[in-house]
């Protein structure tokens, strides 16, 4: 058997109650899973020169990351003379330099002490956020600068019974118009550490990016890691996008984007091989109709993993009606691979529906096995009504049909109501009824949610959720219980600091009962 | 008879007030000079995305507000959460006008959905309640849903311990070494080079489990991918290099197999043939 602080505790936690039916761990699974090298495979004393190895590493980030952060703290600092900022980079420095501490005692590799490719491009962009803050805040300063900064510290149980305490520290960042020349720096991450070193934490750069709209006539760029979506895809990219409006736009509004650069889809396997290109025309016609044709290009491994079209409609008629569509076109299986057509009426700003239509099919890349087995679609109709009582009252009633060539069709009814603080009290009630034709798989369940606004400064409330699933294909004897409760309290300390705390039980009839706390400090600025 | 009259026209009239009454104009309000911000009506405290009335005083007079009649949104209902994907996807409304890319990324990433969300587990989420036990159900409905944010390791990393008959699939709970030929003796003492012994010619005679198994497998393949991440299992009977040789293709597959090789450059192939 392989040594536990190889496994993951988060998982194994669900799974210590049902012991007799957990089956043998694999060995060579998880060594593939860790993405341990070969090399370090052999032995006992292998895994812990490898484990030192790692740590070396883990040590170099966390540092990088700390040092990073401070400097970019203490600068925003500079720039906003804003306390809380300084006080936000003290945050970090307590959250991460446990962590590192307590890294060196660690004598085995774990998949978080790995530095993989991902990592390396992560303190590069971290880098990028680094000097683009120096930018902003000494030779540049720019006009507006906002953001948040929340510190996240989390606590529950691990499968021996020990306590993890995972601290996040989150910072997202905007400078905008850098100089006065339109120049706009947007960024997001996040440093994290497990205090007692029991679980992943991993530390992420979402998005840094520079912006610059109107670069010449009519063309935006953006340029870093930058979120992107059309109708043919949509990824986590590190590249360049190009917004072009054509100059006769005022006769024939068309504009067209371009964008490449690597695809950050899958993090955590991320590497140089991993690339996306493509493309998009829009164009508004009859002056409602909005159409949009996309084109993706994904490399994976050095080999072209999808090339898939999008086209995308959406026409509103009088302010009443509004039709849509969304096609997705996979060339290399020559497949429809989505389709969602829908309309939502909306005369009334009392009520609404909306009826959709779904066709879906997986997408593999070309190099997996699974690209070239059969597959069935996917279909599904769904009606929703939607119902305005009151200014912050609203509520829904839902139906959905699922169509699965095989097997029998399901239909799902929801339905639910929601209060938005107006004065003191917020909360909502729904429930949910899944009736599968083929026995199994029915599920009923609700949820429920109070708060209440105590005074100006805290808010106090509470929430259940409570299912019951049957969870065997073609079996209605198998109703498994599961429930979550929670009580959670919010102290607006000012207009601009708020501290959020939370703690939740869960249980359901697979395994016990488990806790989970979470504190997060919100400094907005 | 005239009474009858006038009582139908004050119906009528009241009937066709709406049709009569002035349509907020969004894309007027649009147009006025960079000053006048968007949160001059969208208040930043402001309860929902459709500003109450007495905003409009602001600047206009009460007996214009009341001419005024606003008409339902198309975007940002009770269930937007599920929703807003062809919104999202196309150039009908500007996003970015309001929302960052942090707002995308707090749910759309493969950590914990809520990690920087609403603490209140908010009403429209697809991960409802104990979303470990009711996941699967998600998973066997769009293919495409859980991959929009979730690596596929992200499965794999939890169902790897999994012992097969813990899983609600038909043909995993009974599994196939379990099953017993014609010998009486099951099928786990065989080798793939015993198949086609048994099966001449890739012949399953009964084959009530490969049935069972190819309809689920069919139904949602991606969940296959979450605890065979390399499809390894499937080339016991799925490989024209050994084992039975079940063809796993589909009906179009001469159609389209010249693309997915090219694209590959032939190492799909080449894993079976």
């Amino acid at each position: 058997m392989i040594h536990h602080s190889l496994l993951k505790p988060k998982f194994l936690k669900k799974l210590k109650n049902i012991s007799d039916r957990r089956s043998v761990v694999n060995e060579e699974t998880l060594l593939k899973i860790h993405k341990i090298p070969i090399h370090y495979r052999n032995s006992h004393l292998k895994y812990v020169e490898y484990g030192r190895f790692c740590i070396i590493k883990k040590l170099s980030l966390e540092i990088i990351i700390l040092v990073a952060f401070l400097i970019l703290s203490d600068i925003t600092h500079k720039i906003t003379n804003n306390t809380l900022m300084f006080y936000s980079s003290f945050e970090i420095f307590i959250a991460l330099g446990p962590g590192v501490l307590r890294s060196t005692e660690q004598s085995f590799p774990r998949k978080e002490v790995l530095m993989n490719k991902w990592q390396r491009l992560t303190l590069i962009h971290l880098a990028l956020l680094v000097v683009v803050g120096m930018l902003c805040s000494q030779a540049v300063a720019a006009n507006t600068i906002t953001g948040r900064a929340s510190t996240v510290f989390e606590w529950f149980d691990d499968p021996n019974g020990d306590a993890a305490t995972p601290v996040y520290q989150y910072l997202q960042f905007n400078a905008l118009d850098i100089a006065g020349k339109g120049w706009d720096f947007r960024g997001y991450a996040r440093a994290a550490s497990d205090l007692s070193n029991k679980i992943d934490a991993d530390s992420r750069l979402y998005y840094a990016y520079i912006q610059k709209k109107g670069l010449a006539e009519g063309l935006d760029l953006k340029l870093g890691r930058q979120f992107m979506s059309t109708s043919a895809g949509a990824s986590l990219m590190d590249g360049i996008s190009l917004d072009y409006v054509l100059p006769f736009a005022q006769k024939i509004p068309l504009s067209f984007s371009l964008y490449g650069g690597g695809d950050v889809s899958y993090y955590s396997n991320y590497n140089e091989e991993d690339l996306i290109f493509g493309g998009e025309l829009n164009g508004k016609f009859f002056g409602s109709l909005d159409a949009g044709l996309s084109y993706i290009q994904r490399w994976g491994d050095g080999e072209l993993a999808n090339e898939i079209f999008g086209l995308d409609l959406d026409y509103d008629y009088k302010n009443l009606l509004n039709l849509y569509s969304e096609t997705q076109y996979d060339y290399l299986t020559d497949s429809i691979s989505y389709f969602l057509a829908g309309a939502n009426y909306h005369q009334s700003n009392k009520w609404s529906v909306r009826a959709e239509y779904l066709y879906s099919l997986p997408v593999f890349s070309s190099t997996s096995i699974y690209s070239v087995f059969a597959v069935n679609e996917y279909e599904e109709m769904m009606a929703e009504l939607n119902y305005r009582i009151a200014a912050g009252l609203k509520a829904f009633g839902r139906l959905t049909y699922e169509m699965y060539p095989d097997f029998d069709n399901a239909v799902v009814a929801e339905a639910g109501i929601e209060k938005i603080r107006t004065d003191r009290i917020s909360g909502y009630l729904s429930g949910v009824l899944r009736e599968d034709g083929d026995g199994g798989q029915d599920l009923i369940g609700a949820k429920v949610r109070a708060r209440y606004m105590i005074n100006q400064m805290f808010q106090a409330g509470v929430g259940a959720e409570i299912d019951v699933l049957q969870r065997r294909i073609e079996d209605d004897r198998d109703d498994t219980l599961s429930s979550r409760y929670w009580l959670d309290l919010t102290a607006y300390l000012t207009k601009k600091v708020n501290v959020e705390a939370k703690i939740e039980r869960s249980k359901s009839d697979l395994w016990n009962e488990y806790y989970e706390g979470r504190v997060r400090l919100n400094i907005l600025f | 008879m005239i009474r009858y009259l006038l009582a139908l026209m004050a119906i009528t009239l009241l009937w066709c007030s709406p049709a009569l009454a002035v349509e907020f104009n969004h894309t007027q309000h649009l147009t006025f000079p960079d000053e006048v911000k968007c949160e001059t009506c969208h208040l930043e405290d402001a309860a929902e995305i459709v500003p109450a009335a007495s905003v409009c005083l602001e600047c206009h007079d009460q007996a214009f507000v009341d001419t005024v009649t606003i008409p339902g949104t198309k975007t940002h209902g009770l269930n937007w959460a599920t929703n807003h994907r062809p919104c999202a996807k196309n150039q009908s409304a500007d996003c970015a006008a309001c929302h960052q890319q942090n707002f995308c990324l707090d749910c759309h990433t493969s950590g914990f959905a809520d990690e920087q969300g609403d603490f209140g587990n908010n009403m429209i989420n697809v991960h409802r309640g104990e979303f470990q036990v009711s996941h699967p159900i998600a998973a066997r409905t769009n293919p495409q849903l859980c991959a929009s944010c979730h690596e596929p390791d992200f499965c794999s990393e939890c169902h790897a311990r999994f012992a097969p008959a813990d899983l609600a699939v038909t043909s995993h709970r009974r599994g196939w070494s379990d099953l017993e030929g014609a010998t009486g003796v099951a099928h786990e003492t065989f080798s793939t080079n015993n198949c086609q012994t048994c099966h001449p010619g890739s012949v399953i005679l009964g084959g009530s489990w490969s049935a069972s198994h190819a309809r689920e497998a069919r139904k949602n393949l991606a969940t296959c991918q979450a605890c065979h991440p390399e499809g390894d299992i499937c080339l016991t009977c799925h490989s024209t290099k050994s084992g039975l040789g079940i063809n796993p293709h589909p009906k179009d597959w001469n159609d389209i197999k010249d693309r997915l090789d090219n694209a590959s450059s032939g190492r799909t192939c080449r894993k079976c043939h």
